[in-house]
């Protein structure tokens, strides 16, 4: 495909519009000139007010702070009361610093006071970039990186007897970031049989053994206007997430009525122990569209995000996010000082077992760009551009069995690339971050304490590249910036307040994704480029020995000439991988390929299938690929097909869903 | 272009006639861009305009006469962002089609048609590229998405107009 050629035809298609007369540069001269000239003046002594909140807000929070016995954070919001007063002659400047602490909203009103007024500053500010939906879908499918632990996606129960008295197969498990923190995806297998989302409404059931398959049965949520994201599976419990929206009449003035219409997530838990008769448990419902979610053990962590509607005429039910039908209550809504959306992010956790009830529920009125969840804290982070200078803030909570705990904030220079920027370990959170810097890029190291203090950094790393991907696995980190030629540096955090660089291994191309395969094997998924032209050359896959962290070297590598397209660079969910049973596979361009890597022969294909003849409603862009014992199954979102793993991948059966 | 920078200084100094003509250079693509990204003519007119007046208002902030043209997409990009985001919670339908006044051809017909089927997101990746000339870099900027991401995605959607032209 010739993407310019392309580019060009939509370049060209424009050129013959009619723009409206009213936007013709005389018409906008006039309308500037006619526009109230007092108009800078009220946007100035605007602004002083806008000010005057921020500091009167300052003193609640001290207040509050002092109140609810956060002593520590009580000075420095006095102190920075007294800068800002100062500064109140320069209010062009925003200098709010940011809080460390996550603070309880006081009330209702107070909330909607904030709202109303990050509103009006929104419509004058400039730089200000809210968090849109637009972004907020995109956050859910950039988080492309890199696996916590070797063995991630194995869980090789070699045929032991599961609960329904079946032989479970080895199989193939959902990508995961974190070890022992399960995602959701849109594909399951338990070794049994295979489970999908159909056309967002349906889950189809499908007994899969060596290649036969046969749809056992058809779940539909009984709302048919709702639709399914994603789902978990636990044993015999199936939660679906789901998504819907309403809308409600409602009387303003007299026989006039407001369309209010909103969007809500639901989790709706099945019992499959019967896989021919699945018994729908419960649901819970929260405000909100659908960011991410992620379980440990028997709970589920949902993030949606909530946008208020801040009309004059007030109600709570307009700008407070509702969980189980009811306005979270004050206790639980968390408001910063500076707000950097009027969005919420609404948390909340479920145990599948008592699928009707939440557990607990954790609100804050703020973005998410980007979410990393360890096996005990969830951090929000939160990408913060002031005028050249680009930080990430990020909020931390702790949870445990379903409980949920505001515990600190931090801000770093610099923004992340992805989720796998970070990674938490021993208390620590270790990150790499790339920051804009006079016109230049570098990057950075951050070790953050468990209060989210600063304690330990490297900056000023690469000038000039920007951070493509990381890993980090117990002491040690690995991460690849790019220009033209690919470091990939090593990193020793065996001292968190000492970091140290080991290494740095030049070559050609870069990875997007990092996957520690195997004992002192990292294996990199990205592209090849030419270090003259930096022209790319196709798809790349990195074979790195890291058995000696200060001189990694690449072992192999395998190029995918022309090869540029591949969800798996920006989905990690779309990448097969188990490093144990030594295979790994995704689409590339409109090829599912499959590679093991063997120390001999270095990486071998030992499959290739072009999908794109999957007919009209199939998404082969986005096949999704599993294996169960000996049988490849593969996923276009309306076939399933079965390949004979022991016999060149034979396709040895095919199910129409 | 030719005394740009003394054109921005005099601008921020309030000289309209100034300001015109920096805009004058620009405001096609800002239309363009604005249609289609939203696909509604009405709401495009409305967006660039307001854009217009809020950077007239706010130009004496601007701190490098060089970043005016970036400064503009990225207030418009905001603003175009905040209206899909007011078509999702609103229940205004989009339109199937880039509707507008022009004087078309078929073939310019077909590939309006293909440009708005794709999603919103992927409208306006490839709306920033084309119109406002960034690579992928800067539009991951805007979008807080890695450079990666950002060609990932344009080469996926250009594969989906590919498929909606053959259609």
């Amino acid at each position: 495909m010739d993407e310019k050629k392309i580019l060009d035809q939509i370049k060209k298609s424009a050129d013959n519009l009619d723009i409206p007369d009213s936007l013709k540069p005389d018409n906008i001269e006039e309308k500037i000139n006619n526009s109230n000239p007092k108009k800078k003046a009220t946007v100035f002594v605007y602004k002083i007010g806008g000010l005057a909140a921020v500091l009167l807000l300052t003193l609640i929070v001290v207040w509050q702070v002092g109140r609810i016995g956060r002593l520590a954070e009580e000075n420095t919001a006095e102190t920075n009361a007294l800068v800002q007063e100062q500064e109140s002659q320069n209010v062009a400047e925003d200098a709010v610093e940011f809080q460390k602490t996550i603070v309880h909203a006081e009330s209702y009103e107070e909330i909607y006071q904030a709202l109303s007024k990050f509103n009006e500053e929104e419509s004058i500010s400039m730089y200000s970039v809210p968090d849109e939906r637009s972004m907020a879908e995109e956050d859910v499918a950039d988080d492309a990186g890199v696996n916590d632990a070797e063995t991630t996606a194995s869980l090789t129960e070699s045929a032991d007897m599961s609960a329904t008295g079946q032989m479970t197969m080895d199989h193939s498990e959902t990508n995961l970031q974190e070890l022992g923190v399960d995602e959701a995806d849109i594909i399951k297998t338990d070794g049994n049989y295979i489970y999908v989302v159909k056309g967002n409404g349906k889950i189809c059931i499908v007994r899969a053994v060596k290649g036969n398959m046969e749809l056992t049965d058809t779940i539909k949520l009984p709302n048919l206007s709702e639709s399914i994201e994603e789902m978990y599976l636990d044993g015999d419990t199936l939660s679906l997430i789901t998504r819907g929206s309403t809308t409600a009449l409602e009387e303003g003035d007299e026989n006039v009525y407001d369309m209010n219409s909103s969007q809500y997530v639901k989790i709706y838990t099945w019992d499959i122990e019967d896989r021919a008769n699945p018994k729908l448990l419960g649901s819970i419902t929260q405000e909100g569209w659908y960011r991410e979610s992620r379980k440990n053990g028997s709970y589920i962590y949902l993030f949606t995000e909530y946008a208020p509607e801040i009309k004059e005429r007030q109600d709570t039910s307009q700008f407070i996010p509702k969980v189980q039908e009811e306005d979270v209550q004050i206790d639980d809504i968390f408001l910063p000082q500076t707000l950097n959306s009027s969005n919420y992010l609404v948390i909340t956790s479920m145990n599948i077992n008592t699928p009707d009830k939440v557990e607990d529920k954790k609100v804050i009125v703020s973005a998410a760009n980007m979410f990393y969840v360890s096996t005990e804290n969830i951090y929000i982070c939160n990408n913060n551009w002031t005028g050249d200078r680009n930080t990430t803030q990020i909020m931390k909570f702790h949870y445990e069995n379903g409980k949920l705990q505001a515990v600190a904030a931090g801000e770093v220079p610099g923004s992340l690339n992805n989720s796998f920027s970070l990674n938490e370990n021993d208390g620590y959170l270790r990150m790499v971050t790339t920051s804009w810097d006079s016109n230049i890029d570098t990057n950075n190291l951050y070790v953050l304490d468990s209060n989210m203090e600063i304690c330990g950094s490297l900056d000023n790393l690469a000038p000039g590249e920007t951070i493509q991907s990381a890993r980090f696995m117990g002491n040690i980190g690995y991460f690849v910036t790019f220009r033209q030629i690919d470091p990939l540096f090593s990193v020793d955090l065996t001292d968190p307040r000492n970091p140290m660089i080991l290494g740095e291994l030049k070559i050609t191309g870069f990875s997007s994704y990092l996957h520690f395969y195997g004992e002192n094997k990292l294996l990199g998924i990205g592209n090849e480029v030419d270090p003259e032209t930096g022209e790319y050359k196709g798809l790349k896959l990195s074979m790195f020995d890291i058995s000696d962290s200060t001189n990694v070297t690449e072992t192999d590598k395998y190029i995918l000439k022309d090869v540029y397209y591949s969800p798996g660079l920006y989905n990690y969910k779309a990448i097969m991988i188990d490093p144990v049973k030594n295979i790994f596979g995704f689409l590339a361009e409109e090829t599912y390929v499959v590679f093991k890597y063997e120390k001999e022969g270095g990486f071998i294909n030992l499959f290739a299938r072009n999908m794109s003849d999957g007919g009209d409603d199939s998404y082969y862009y986005d096949t999704r690929g599993l294996y169960i014992g000996d049988t490849l199954y593969l996923f276009d979102y309306k076939k399933i097909r079965a390949f004979d793993m022991t016999n060149e991948f034979t396709e040895i059966g095919i199910i129409d869903l | 272009m030719e005394g740009y920078e003394s054109l921005v200084q005099q601008a921020k100094s309030g000289d309209t006639g100034a300001f015109s003509k920096l805009y004058e250079v620009i405001y096609q693509d800002l239309y363009r861009f604005a249609l289609y990204t939203l696909k509604n003519p009405h709401d495009a007119e409305d967006v660039v305009s307001d854009t217009v007046m809020d950077v007239w208002k706010e130009i004496r902030s601007l701190r490098r006469a060089e970043a005016f043209k970036a400064w503009i997409f990225k207030i418009l990009t905001n603003k175009c962002k905040r209206r899909l985001k007011q078509y999702i919670t609103k229940t205004d339908e989009l339109p199937e089609d880039i509707t507008a006044d022009s004087r078309d051809i078929c073939e310019d017909m077909d590939v309006r048609m293909a440009f708005a089927r794709l999603s919103d997101e992927e409208r306006l990746i490839l709306a920033l590229n084309i119109f406002g000339g960034y690579n992928s870099r800067e539009i991951g900027k805007a979008l807080f998405m890695s450079d990666n991401t950002v060609r990932s995605k344009q080469s996926r959607a250009l594969k989906k107009m590919q498929e909606n032209l053959m259609k």
